[in-house]
C-alpha cells in the first residue's frame, strides 16, 4: 500500500448504510455503468461485501469485468473515499451473507417494504486501493469500525453487578446505557409467550404505553423471534427507500412505522432492536432510538449484542432471585370463626365447610407435621359439621382444589389415591385464628392446640 | 436520437439530486466523480455538465473527446433516480454560466440532504467547485434507475 491508502477500520462510519454509496462498473466493451449501493459491509481489512438485489447490469458488467469502484461518504463527516475493488465472487448463504440480509430484514421490517430487502447475494470484492476523495480537505475524525468501548462496558457490568440492581436491575440498566453509552432513548419489554409488553422506558416524557408487540412482528418482534440485533442506521433514507420501491409518496420519517406507541422524541434518525437473551431464547427486547443518524449499525452491533446479553442475565437473575425470596418468606394464613372464611397473604381463598376443611389440614400440617390425609378422618371430624349420610365431601374437595390451584399462595391438596389426599406446600405457613363473640360464633369452638 | 431527457433528468438535476458520473482507463478500470449543474442543450440528446475533475485525477485523465462516460441521478428525499450514458462530445474549463448553474444545483442538493438528516456543512464538503470540468456528453441511453422491480428500464 502507497502512503496514501487508508485501512478500511478506519472508515467504520462510511460502513455503516447510513449514506448510500456509489457504485461503478464497466463493460468488456468500454461503457461505464454508475448506480447507488444500499449497502457496503466490512467484511475483513482486505474485502467488502455489497448487496445484490436490482442490479442487473451491475451484476452482467461484473461477469464480464471484475474491476469496480465505490465512493464511500461518512455520515458524520462527510469525507469521501473511494475504493477500487476487484470482485471475486457472490455468495448465497454463510456468515457475511446472513449479516448482510438481517440488516436488510430490519429494514423491511421497519417499513414492510418486503421487495426493497429481498437480497439476491452479497458480492464479495478485495479491496485493491483505499484513498481520500479530497485531500485538500482538513481530515475529520470519525468512529473505528471496533471502537474502544471495553471501559464502557467494564463500568457497565460494574454497575448492574452492585447491590442497586438486585432491588431495580431494569430502571439501572436503562439509566446506566444513557449515562456511559449516550442510549438516551430506551424501552424494555418483556416477553410473555408471543407477546411483548413494555415495562420501562428512559428519555420519554410518558410512562410505558400499553399497547404491546407480537413476537415475529416488526422490527422488535422480529428480534425477539431471531434472538439478534436488528438495527437501522438511517431511518430517513429507509423509509425514502422503501417509498420508491413501492412507487407511493414518502412520508415523515422521524416518525414513521415507529413499533410502538411511545411519545417521539424531537427526530428519530436510527434505531435498534436488542435481544435479551437467556438460554438461546429471548425474554425481551431493549429497543433504542436516536436523534442521529448512524446511532445504531455495524459499529455498535457487537455491543448491543454483549449489553443485551448481560442485561438479559441480570434481569434473569433478579428474577430467580425475587422468586427464591418469595418461596423463602411464609404464607399468612387467617382463619375467620365467624363465616369459616380462610385468608392466604390477605386474599380471600374460601369459606364454610371447604373453609373449616382447609383449616383443619393446615393446623395439623403446622402443629403436628401430617401432610397426608384420609376422607375417612375428614368424615368422621365432628368439628367440620359434616351433615351425616350426605356430606358432599367430594364436591367441596374438589372446590377447594380449584381455588387453591387457581391461587399464587403455593398451596396445592392433591388426591394420592382412593380416599386419600395430600397437601403440597411450596413455602412455609403462618397460622392465625380471629375468633367472634357475636352472634355468628359456632359452638362448640376450635379445640385449644393440644 | 431523441430522448425525453428534459422532462426526466433535467428535472431530476434542478430538484437537487445527486449527481455521480463514471468513466474507465484503458484497462476498464471505472472510476466515480461528482458532477453539478446538468443542463440539457438545445439538441435533446446532448447533456453538459461541470464534473469534479483535479488535475491528474482519474477522472481529468478518463475523460476525453469520445470517451464512455455514465452519469446517475438520485433525487435524496425520494430516490427517483435517471441514468443516461453516452461519450464525451466537448470538454472545455467552466464558464462563468457553468458555474452559476453549478452552484444553484449544490444549493438544491443541500436542501435535498437536509431533508435526510444531513446538514449544509456535509453538502458544502461534497463540493469542490475549484475542480469543475465541464463536459458535454452526446447520450445514446437513459435508464430508470429508481430502486424496484422496474429498475434498469428505459426511460
Amino acid at each position: 500500500m502507497t502512503r496514501d491508502q487508508v485501512p478500511l477500520t478506519a472508515i467504520a462510519n462510511c460502513l455503516q448504510g447510513v449514506m448510500p454509496s456509489a457504485f461503478a462498473t464497466c463493460s468488456a466493451d468500454g461503457m461505464p455503468n454508475v448506480t447507488y449501493m444500499s449497502l457496503v459491509q466490512y467484511v475483513d481489512p482486505d474485502r467488502v461485501a455489497l448487496s445484490r438485489q436490482f442490479l442487473r447490469k451491475t451484476a452482467a458488467n461484473l461477469d464480464e469485468n471484475a474491476s469496480a469502484q465505490v465512493l464511500l461518504v461518512d455520515p458524520d463527516t462527510m469525507e469521501q473515499y473511494l475504493l477500487d475493488l476487484l470482485y471475486l465472487h457472490t455468495e448465497t448463504d454463510g456468515p457475511v451473507f446472513d449479516t448482510l440480509d438481517r440488516n436488510l430484514e430490519a429494514l423491511a421490517a421497519q417499513t414492510g417494504a418486503e421487495q426493497a430487502a429481498r437480497l439476491r447475494g452479497a458480492d464479495i470484492h478485495r479491496v485493491v486501493s483505499c484513498v481520500r476523495l479530497r485531500d485538500d480537505l482538513d481530515v475529520a475524525s470519525g468512529r473505528a469500525l471496533e471502537p474502544d468501548v471495553l471501559r464502557g462496558l467494564d463500568d457497565f457490568v460494574r454497575r448492574m453487578g452492585s447491590p442497586a440492581a438486585e432491588s431495580e436491575p431494569v430502571a439501572l440498566a436503562l439509566r446506566s446505557l444513557e449515562d456511559i453509552f449516550g442510549f438516551a432513548h430506551a424501552a424494555f419489554l418483556v416477553r410473555d409467550g408471543h407477546r411483548l409488553q413494555v415495562a420501562a422506558t428512559n428519555g420519554y416524557p410518558s410512562g410505558p404505553p400499553a399497547e404491546d408487540v407480537e413476537v415475529g412482528s416488526g422490527l422488535i418482534g422480529v428480534a425477539a423471534e431471531r434472538g439478534q440485533v436488528m438495527s437501522v442506521p438511517n431511518l430517513a433514507r429507509t423509509h425514502v427507500m422503501a417509498a420508491a420501491v413501492d412507487d407511493r409518496p414518502g412520508e415523515d420519517a422521524a416518525v414513521a412505522s415507529r413499533p410502538i406507541g411511545l411519545p417521539a422524541p424531537a427526530k428519530v434518525h436510527s434505531v435498534a432492536a436488542v435481544p435479551l437473551v437467556v438460554h438461546g431464547k429471548a425474554v425481551g427486547v431493549l429497543y433504542l432510538e436516536s436523534d442521529k443518524p448512524g446511532a445504531f449499525g455495524p459499529c455498535s452491533e457487537r455491543l448491543l449484542r454483549i449489553v443485551g446479553h448481560h442485561l438479559g442475565a441480570t434481569v434473569g437473575n433478579a428474577q430467580a432471585l425475587a422468586r427464591s425470596h418469595e418461596a423463602q418468606r411464609a404464607v399468612e394464613i387467617t382463619y375467620y370463626q365467624a363465616d369459616d372464611s380462610v385468608f392466604a397473604d390477605g386474599d380471600y381463598v374460601i369459606k364454610g365447610a371447604p373453609g373449616r376443611i382447609l383449616w383443619k389440614l393446615l393446623r395439623e400440617h403446622v402443629t403436628q407435621g401430617r401432610v397426608h390425609f384420609t376422607n375417612r378422618e375428614l368424615r368422621l371430624d365432628e368439628r367440620l359439621e359434616l351433615p351425616a349420610g350426605n356430606d358432599n365431601l367430594d364436591s367441596r374437595l374438589v372446590s377447594l382444589r380449584r381455588r387453591l390451584h387457581a391461587g399464587s399462595w403455593g398451596i396445592g391438596l392433591d388426591r394420592v389415591g382412593r380416599g386419600r389426599l395430600a397437601l403440597q406446600l411450596e413455602r412455609p405457613l403462618t397460622l392465625a385464628e380471629v375468633p367472634t363473640d357475636g352472634p355468628m360464633r359456632r359452638d362448640p369452638a376450635w379445640p385449644a392446640d393440644d | 436520437m431523441q430522448l425525453p431527457l428534459s422532462a426526466n433528468i433535467a428535472g431530476l438535476a434542478r430538484d437537487g439530486a445527486a449527481v455521480v458520473v463514471a468513466t474507465r482507463d484503458s484497462g476498464l478500470r471505472p472510476c466515480i466523480a461528482r458532477a453539478w449543474g446538468l443542463e440539457i442543450l438545445a439538441i435533446d440528446d446532448v447533456i453538459r455538465l461541470s464534473v469534479e475533475a483535479p488535475s491528474h485525477s482519474r477522472t481529468r485523465e478518463n475523460l476525453r473527446h469520445g470517451a464512455e462516460i455514465a452519469t446517475t441521478l438520485s433525487r435524496p428525499s425520494t430516490y427517483h433516480s435517471a441514468q443516461v450514458k453516452g461519450v464525451v462530445a466537448d470538454l472545455r474549463e467552466p464558464q462563468e454560466a457553468d458555474l452559476v448553474l453549478a452552484d444553484a444545483h449544490h444549493r438544491a442538493f443541500a436542501e435535498e440532504a437536509q431533508r435526510v438528516g444531513l446538514t449544509a456543512r456535509h453538502a458544502a464538503r461534497a463540493f469542490d467547485r475549484g475542480a469543475l470540468l465541464s463536459v458535454s456528453v452526446t447520450v445514446h441511453e437513459a435508464y430508470d434507475q429508481t430502486p424496484g422491480a422496474a429498475a434498469g428500464g428505459p426511460l
